[in-house]
């Protein structure tokens, strides 16, 4: 009598009480189900968050920012107290400065991104109309950093930076729109704030436009009145502000792309020394500090783990319970089938041949339980992984990259799922398949 | 000419609960020799002893006392699993309630000896099919016991007895849960498989008029067989 002798006659078994089949399969479905879902929601949701990041600038992407250093506050009151601390000409973060880090540490830093945005939003003149924009003044590689495609002429360079100068690069809406669009490079377009000043610049380049990674303003129903940008030397923008009386004390907040093959979180680490050095050194009121995106993601990463942790512990309680449902029936089952013992060993079947029988029919049961928990499982962690996703595509544009979500269900969550139910079915079979087999074929056959 | 002996006991004696208060001896001491190919009936009244004797005879049960060679073969001495074997290939039994496991079809049910003995899968169903036809319920294979007549289940029995082609049919009241017409029937198929297949049969009965129809009869009481009658020979006890 060989194994799939066994599994065919535990199929039969299971068919002939289909019912009872599926109760004593349930909690192990339930506990089977419970994991996959979970690991296939946390696979999805960490290849999402790793998709996005690399939509992002991917994990060699730093952001740096300036903030004040708070002291321990003891009471309430010491915090309610507390100021704000004046930042002095020598602490401000120039453009300078910033240019001398990058020089400094061009071995492994790629690109500095840092922005300004010049007043408020304000309409912008061509040759052939008028559309509103939104002036930012950037440094060399922002648009490249928004992973945006130029279109025809340059970017905004660092000449441009040092020297100052009004130059500006467009969308290729705004090209459309004001340009009728015509080739707009080395013409001069008018910028009236909504305080009635009029700047002007020289168009050096057109990029295209991208609502998910631009983000998108205005009244966006309408292709002529979206609100796109208008890129402009971040020291201009700087500069213009200044004149108007809007100070944000040098340079807030900057993004530096590490070149690949670099340690980010290590980067950081020096990126922020370096400036607490340079700058803060002398009053220690500030400080720069530097979030890594790799460092981030682990953190999610540790989450979602502890998350599958506590989850599985929980689905491990529900199999052990599932599993001793399936002792109770498999005792039940032997006790029920306790003639057919005895004509089977009056027939010739051996303890062993039983034993195996009953075994083979407990492990059945598990697996099956496992198989369709494991088939419940990847559809609700599809269906969640799509709600979340749902959720969060209108934060798309905050985030400035594009959303995609790849459900994926755990492979090794799945192998483990299987050898589980199998040892569960092992496990609490065995103790029946035993009996089972040890009965005396007398007081089996006279069993009524 | 005397055959050689199929069955040879001696001194068989049956207790229960050996060294406890409720002690109990069945069996005290049976002599019985049946040699190859005749057909015999122990007959006995219900306490007699006579189940317990078949349990012997059929390697389901050791004695606690005596020897009990079946083939050459000493039974009392054999392990679990060697008795298996002994029954498998040895025996074919035959309940006076088919005993036929119920949620599978006649053919299914001739395949379990085979089953047990190893026989691949095809050449299993190949001689199950045989084995009905022999019984004439090979038009009934795929049907379950339930939906076969208590005559047709016996019939069905007796094909899964034969399954491994045993020297020795064991058959207990095979007739006593069938009406006078099947059990005739029934009767038939022992006597024809006696005749042309040359099967040592015994036969379990209370029913003198059975024991009548076979060769030799042995008659057991209190656990001792108290006749030994041959139907052309007169008395020998």
């Amino acid at each position: 009598m060989n194994l799939t002798e066994s599994i065919r006659l535990a199929f039969e078994n299971l068919k002939s009480n289909r019912l009872r089949s599926f109760l004593t399969m349930l909690g192990i479905i339930i506990g089977i189900s419970a994991v996959i879902t979970i690991t296939t929601i946390g696979n999805s949701l960490q290849k999402t968050i790793a998709a996005t990041m690399r939509d992002l600038g991917g994990t060699n992407l730093i952001y740096a920012y300036v903030d004040a250093i708070m002291p321990e506050f003891e009471t309430d009151a010491e915090w309610e107290n507390w100021e704000y601390p004046e930042m002095t000409d020598e602490e401000e973060l120039t453009y300078e400065v910033l240019s001398d880090y990058q020089k400094e540490f061009s071995d492994r830093v790629a690109q500095v991104v840092v922005t300004q945005d010049l007043g408020a939003s304000g309409s912008c003149t061509g040759d052939e109309g008028t559309t509103n924009v939104r002036v930012t003044g950037v440094t060399p590689g922002y648009l490249d950093s928004m992973k945006v495609t130029m279109l025809s002429g340059r970017d905004i360079s660092d000449e441009d930076n040092r020297q100052c100068k009004a130059t500006a690069v467009v969308s290729d809406l705004f090209v459309k729109y004001a340009w009728g669009g015509q080739n707009p490079i080395g013409k001069q377009i008018a910028i009236q704030a909504d305080d009635g000043t009029v700047q002007k610049f020289y168009v050096v380049g057109v990029y295209h436009y991208d609502a998910v990674r631009m983000g998108s303003m205005g009244d966006t129903t309408q292709e002529r009145n979206i609100v796109t940008q208008v890129l402009v030397p971040y020291t201009y923008a700087e500069q213009t502000n200044k004149a108007n009386g809007i100070d944000y004390g040098g340079i807030q907040y900057f993004q530096i792309m590490a070149k690949d093959g670099v340690d980010p979180t290590l980067l950081g680490m020096e990126t922020s020394a370096y400036f607490d050095e340079k700058l803060y050194s002398a009053n220690g009121n500030f400080e720069m500090t530097c979030m890594d995106m790799a460092s981030e993601l682990s953190t999610i990463d540790q989450v979602l783990n502890v998350l599958t942790i506590a989850i599985s512990v929980i689905a491990a309680i529900s199999l052990v319970v599932g599993g001793v449902g399936v002792m109770n029936i498999m005792l039940v089952s032997v006790v029920e089938r306790t003639r057919e013992i005895g004509i089977r060993k009056a027939m010739g079947a051996k303890n062993r041949n039983i034993r195996r029988q009953f075994l083979t029919e407990a492990v059945v049961i598990c697996l099956m339980g496992g198989a369709i928990g494991i088939a419940i499982g990847i559809f609700n962690g599809f269906l969640l992984s799509k709600i979340a996703a749902a959720l969060l595509v209108q934060y798309e544009q905050e985030l400035g990259a594009a959303l995609t979500i790849t459900v994926s269900p755990s492979l090794t969550a799945i192998v483990i799922s299987v050898i589980f139910s199998m040892l569960i079915g092992i496990v609490f079979g065995y103790y029946p398949a035993k009996r089972a087999a040890n009965m005396s074929p007398i007081d089996a056959l006279r069993y009524e | 000419m005397q055959g050689k002996n199929v069955i040879d006991m001696h001194g068989i004696v049956k207790r229960y609960y050996v060294g406890q208060p409720n002690e109990l001896e069945i069996l005290h001491g049976i002599d019985l020799a049946v040699t190859e190919g005749e057909f015999i009936s122990i007959v006995g009244e219900s306490g007699s002893g006579k189940s317990t004797l078949m349990n012997m005879i059929g390697a389901l049960d050791r004695p606690t006392e005596g020897t009990y060679l079946l083939n050459g073969q000493d039974i009392s001495k054999m392990t679990d699993e060697q008795l298996s074997d002994i029954r498998n290939q040895q025996i074919g039994f035959v309940f006076q309630n088919f005993c036929l496991i119920p949620r599978m079809s006649a053919v299914r049910n001739v395949e379990i000896p085979l089953m047990y003995a190893n026989l691949p899968a095809k050449k299993r169903r190949e001689r199950a099919m045989e084995l009905l036809d022999l019984v004439g319920m090979s038009d009934r294979a795929n049907h379950k016991p339930n939906e076969l007549s208590g005559g047709q289940n016996q019939r069905v029995a007796i094909a899964r007895a034969m399954a491994n082609d045993p020297e020795i049919l064991l058959a207990d009241e095979p007739t006593g849960a069938l009406d006078s017409k099947t059990g005739h029937l029934v009767m038939d198929i022992f006597h024809r498989l006696h005749r042309e297949q040359h099967k040592t049969i015994i036969l379990i009965t209370h029913s003198q008029e059975l024991a009548q129809e076979t060769q030799r009869m042995i008659t057991i009481s209190d656990g001792m067989i108290i006749g030994d009658r041959q139907k052309t020979g007169g008395e020998t006890v």
